[in-house]
């Protein structure tokens, strides 16, 4: 009776572990279709031709029309119209030309990937020029705002000073303060430093970024004061407790701000625009502006650009995923 | 930390390597502008043939991307008194830039050596010269000038057993609710007679038609919450949403192109864009016509702004000469779709040629010749935007009718006219 019990028991836990297991898969499941979907919809995209893209419904995997010639051969076209009843469909070849009309026999569609748009993307603008721009701003943005966020962070999180409460509170609401407000007094401040189209006009006033030391304050006042009084018997200087101590201690959130800085960066698009002229400093996210016009855009060019434009920084999340998926797993203590 | 070190070496040097790219200095005429896409392409093929043609000047074409990205550098160059030698600018830019005494008159120019002749400026089309004129000076030269355009789908309009576009406000609607079809059956429209984005200027252009006007005479007060204001609203609501559906965006140009709709409205330029890319008969036509035949010109002017060197402003000034003579503005106009800004580029080879690929292109090119303009004060800017979310969008999306969202809207701008 007792055995049967047990049995019955670590079946029904076993049950229910599987239960929660599908619902936990069927929740990652969700997951990845959120993410994937509009990143398999711009590499779709990018592959089709201009008059597919406006399709409806819309084509998953990019398609093209082939009509059978004279001799036999498949040709590619356009389809302006079906003829459900009379079993015709009326095509046009992509060269142009009037609609001549075939059984849907002679018709067929297939599978039609257009990687001549990449090369078509490629050759609007300096794209090579673009890329190393947009590597060496997020660099030089990358190592100042690590150095500037630990220290400016160190100072609010563990320093005592008259003030420190009042100057935070200013660096926050600073952050409610959209682009479109500062853009212009910034301008009027580059263009005096002489700046103006320079790679200095899109570095040096990101240097600082509020968010970030926001971010590890709130990370650093959570490591014990035991550690620091400990440090400082031992006749560790402040720095050195900063450099030995809490930035170890910080990965996690320092991967944090590594990967928010890189993303935004590589993603800022009105400040380069306004503070530059010239492609030789001009970042890609401004080259990707060439394919849109007043009365529409090129979607397929676009997509094309944005797919490698954004390229790196997946390939880049692929090499550093068990580093950074590590550094979350492993944050050492808290408070 | 060794590794670290390596990574910061790297920067460095990559650092150095590229700034020293970097350090020329700009020695071209700066000329700042919004075109993007085969527009800014158009532009960039001019400005680098005039460039080979004119040794000892460099016009150095800045793509801004948009408008509001423009406007936002121009406020600040002009601030840091270091602005463009020329630059692309609505007329309610030019208005406040006069004021701050940053851009040229053009007058010295016109009657200088290098100058245009009385037959020169008459040539110009009606309105382009006096919408840039100010006080009697004048201060900028038409650029990139568009009115709008009716464009058709000749394979739906056949089936649907019409042969033309419509010329009339009642067949404007009367073959839109022909088009307006449920091709599978299934109980839900499937091809729109017509479709369009939520657009002051669509509801602009509808106003002159039915013989309203934007502002009073004066500019001081509204006219368009009048009767025929309203009677106009009324007709696009009816329009757009019986027997055709507003969409955002340039959705309802992609619905067309996908061939879902009979006809759409749209500017000049769109066929520029749109060309290639669609695979049905297309036509185009001028807008049909309510109690009278009307439209309105869109889009901006070049001004040289004050403070550039002398001999740079003369160079601008050259080409500006250049690019609004009857040829060089007549391959911009086959080009583009935007105006040709003189007369007799109309009859040049290239547009005719140009008419002649497109059907009904001519006829929609001859409404440049008897186009209106919108009021042009900054306060209007300001004002144009409250028409279009307050009057507009709430008639279309049947929040509030016709005559109680032009009411709306009229409040609105009557404020922003009266804070001058």
């Amino acid at each position: 009776m007792g055995a049967t019990a047990t049995i019955r028991g670590a079946s029904f836990y076993r049950a229910q572990r599987a239960g929660s297991r599908v619902a936990l898969y069927a929740g990652l499941w969700i997951g990845v279709i959120v993410m994937v979907v509009p990143f398999f919809w711009m590499v779709a995209t990018s592959l089709k031709s201009p008059i597919e893209i406006l399709e409806f419904p819309p084509t998953w995997i990019p398609t093209g029309q082939f009509a059978k010639t004279a001799s036999g051969a498949w040709e590619e076209v356009y389809v302006a119209s079906r003829d459900r009843d009379a079993g015709t469909v009326a095509v046009r070849s992509a060269a142009g030309g009037p609609a001549r009309v075939l059984p849907a026999s002679d018709v067929r569609s297939s599978v039609r990937l257009r990687f001549s748009n990449y090369a078509a993307a490629w050759r609007q603008a300096p794209f090579a020029r673009y890329y190393l721009n947009t590597v060496f701003i997020v660099l030089c943005t990358l190592a100042g705002q690590l150095v500037t966020s630990a220290l400016a962070a160190y100072a609010f999180a563990r320093m005592r000073f008259p003030g420190r409460d009042v100057i935070f509170l200013l660096f926050l609401s600073m952050m409610m303060v959209p682009e479109p407000v500062y853009i212009v007094p910034s301008y009027i401040i580059l263009a005096k430093l002489g700046w103006i189209n320079t790679y200095q006009a899109m570095i040096v006033p990101w240097l600082a970024y509020i968010f970030n030391i926001f971010m590890l304050r709130q990370h650093f006042k959570t490591i014990p004061d035991d550690l620091y009084d400990a440090a400082i018997i031992d006749g560790c200087s402040r720095f050195a407790f900063l450099w030995r101590v809490v930035l170890p201690l910080s990965k996690a959130v320092l991967a944090a701000v590594v990967i928010f800085t890189v993303v935004s960066t590589w993603n800022s698009f009105l400040w380069p625009l306004v503070m530059t002229n010239t492609p030789d400093v001009r970042p890609l996210q401004v080259g990707l502006a060439r394919f849109a016009q007043e009365q529409g855009t090129n979607h397929e060019l676009m997509m094309a650009a944005a797919v490698f434009s954004i390229a790196p920084l997946v390939v880049a999340y692929f090499f550093a995923q068990k580093q950074i998926i590590q550094s979350l797993a492993t944050s050492g203590i808290k408070g | 930390m060794r590794r670290f070190l390596v990574c910061v070496a790297m920067v460095l040097a990559m650092g150095a390597l590229l700034l020293s790219a970097c350090s020329r200095k700009d020695t071209g005429i700066q000329f700042w502008h919004a075109m993007g896409g085969p527009l800014g392409d158009t532009l960039d093929v001019m400005i680098a043939q005039y460039n080979s043609t004119h040794p000892g000047t460099e016009i150095q074409s800045i793509g801004n991307a948009n408008y509001e990205a423009l406007s936002q550098k121009i406020m600040g160059a002009v601030a840091a008194g270091q602005p463009p030698v020329l630059a692309q600018v609505y007329e309610a830019w030019t208005a406040e830039l006069i004021e701050n005494e940053s851009i040229e008159s053009l007058t010295d120019f016109i009657n200088g050596p290098n100058g245009l002749s009385q037959e020169e400026l008459a040539d110009f089309l009606p309105g382009m010269l006096e919408n840039n004129t100010w006080d009697g000076v004048l201060y900028s030269v038409p650029f990139n000038k568009s009115v709008r355009a009716l464009y058709w789908n000749k394979d739906l309009f056949a089936t649907a057993g019409l042969t033309r576009a419509p010329r009339t406000w009642a067949e404007y609607t009367d073959y839109a609710r022909r088009l307006t079809k449920d091709q599978d059956g299934d109980g839900l429209v499937d091809q729109w007679g017509t479709a369009g984005e939520i657009s002051a200027w669509m509801f602009e252009n509808m106003l002159v038609q039915n013989g309203g006007s934007i502002l009073t005479p004066d500019g001081t007060a509204t006219a368009f919450d009048r009767p025929e204001g309203v009677q106009a609203l009324e007709f696009m609501v009816k329009l757009l949403t019986e027997y055709g559906k507003v969409t955002g965006g340039y959705e309802y140009q992609n619905d067309f192109q996908a061939g879902k709709v009979g006809m759409i409205e749209g500017s000049t330029v769109s066929l520029s864009f749109m060309q290639g890319k669609y695979t049905f008969d297309m036509a185009t036509a001028p807008l049909p016509v309510g109690k009278q035949a009307g439209c309105l010109v869109a889009g901006t002017n070049v001004v040289i702004f004050a403070d550039a060197p002398t001999q740079h402003k003369e160079a601008a000034w050259e080409f500006i000469r250049w690019f609004t003579s009857p040829e060089v503005t007549a391959r911009w106009a086959a080009a583009t779709g935007y105006a040709p800004v003189r007369k007799s580029a109309m009859e040049l080879p290239i547009m005719k040629a140009r008419f002649g690929e497109v059907e009904g292109w001519g006829d929609v090119f001859a409404q440049f010749g008897f186009a209106g303009y919108e009021p042009r004060s900054p306060e209007w800017y300001a004002g144009r935007k409250a028409l279009q979310e307050v009057g507009v969008e709430s008639a279309l999306r049947k929040q509030k009718t016709p005559a109680e969202a032009l009411a709306a809207a009229a409040a609105a701008v009557n404020a922003e006219l009266r804070a001058e």
